[in-house]
């Protein structure tokens, strides 16, 4: 079975955690599992995390599948071009999982379940195709956990935006403060939620470009005509928020995002 | 479900975006009607 530290100690752990100089860094550097496992990575899209973690476990096998044939053949093109040889990638829903019981050592997800309206049916359907004493690991981000300097009122209600379309189209952009009881009420046992959190200030403009900007900012600002068109808030208003999330990534800003990983076992 | 790429929001969309804007600007080109993610 898959511990959740892989061999590390707490120590060790939290050592990698603080020296992550990447948020693939932050996210996976505990993304290992034992050698020679069978592993589901379920809703790979275009496989941006499969291309993180594949190679961190060369002497595993992946199976990523997803329900879009679109990204999947985006996934296998990142998969190529980074000469990713353990993974197969196919199309595959998560309610409908085509794959015996018990087949799987480990099962992986990330950024899926915000888009799921029922999670706990998700990892339900998950469960059946996992071994006993095997490990499922979820990451998923949580927009509440959203804090910055200089403060903006705009700048929150522009994410809450964001949060309510989200919630419209049957997702959950808070899911990540909920790993704990959904993988409870899945059944599973053994749980462990380790939140793990992006700060960023003046002293590592590789955040302030990757995270604040190109990534956080960059999503919010691309619901705006769809929140504007939906009366959510006022275009203004909207361009405001936008304005002030892109001060915290200018001098003297600050920013800070928790994503959570959670693990549970069968 | 049916959903187009612009209903695909979410922080795993983005930091795929980020990571990948070529790939994912050719993805919003196509049709994505049978997508769920």
């Amino acid at each position: 079975m898959n511990k959740y530290v892989h061999g590390y100690s707490y120590d060790e752990a939290n050592r990698l955690h603080d020296q992550a100089d990447s948020l693939a860094d932050l996210l996976h550097y505990d993304s290992v599992w034992e050698k020679g496992s069978i592993i589901l990575e379920a809703g790979c899209g275009i496989g941006a995390q499969t291309k993180i973690v594949a190679p961190k476990n060369k002497n595993s096998k992946f199976i990523s599948i997803d329900i879009s044939l679109e990204f999947l053949d985006q996934a296998r093109n990142i998969a190529d071009s980074n000469r990713i040889e353990n993974v197969v990638f196919q199309q595959a829903n998560i309610f409908e999982l085509p794959f015996g019981d018990e087949y799987f050592d480990h099962i992986f997800l990330s950024f899926v379940l915000e888009h799921i309206p029922n999670p706990i049916q998700a990892l339900s359907k998950l469960k059946r195709v996992l071994k006993k004493n095997g490990t499922i690991t979820l990451i998923e981000g949580d927009h509440g956990s959203t804090y910055f300097h200089p403060d903006s009122e705009a700048a929150k209600k522009a994410i809450q935006c964001q949060v309510e379309l989200q919630k419209q189209n049957g997702g959950d952009a808070n899911i990540g403060r909920k790993l704990y009881p959904l993988l409870d009420q899945a059944g599973f046992k053994e749980i462990k939620v380790y939140p793990r959190q992006v700060y960023v200030d003046d002293s590592n403009p590789k955040w302030v470009e990757g995270f604040i900007k190109n990534t956080f900012t960059a999503m919010i600002k691309g619901i705006s005509e769809e929140a504007i068109s939906k009366n959510l808030i006022g275009k203004k208003e909207f361009e405001k928020g936008i304005k002030d999330l892109n001060r915290t990534a200018e001098g003297g800003g600050t920013f800070c995002y928790t994503f959570f990983k959670g693990i549970g076992a069968k | 479900m049916k959903k187009k790429p612009e209903n695909m929001i979410g922080v795993g969309i983005a930091l795929g975006v980020a990571m990948y804007p070529a790939q994912n600007n050719k993805i919003k080109t196509e049709d994505f009607s049978s997508g769920e993610k």
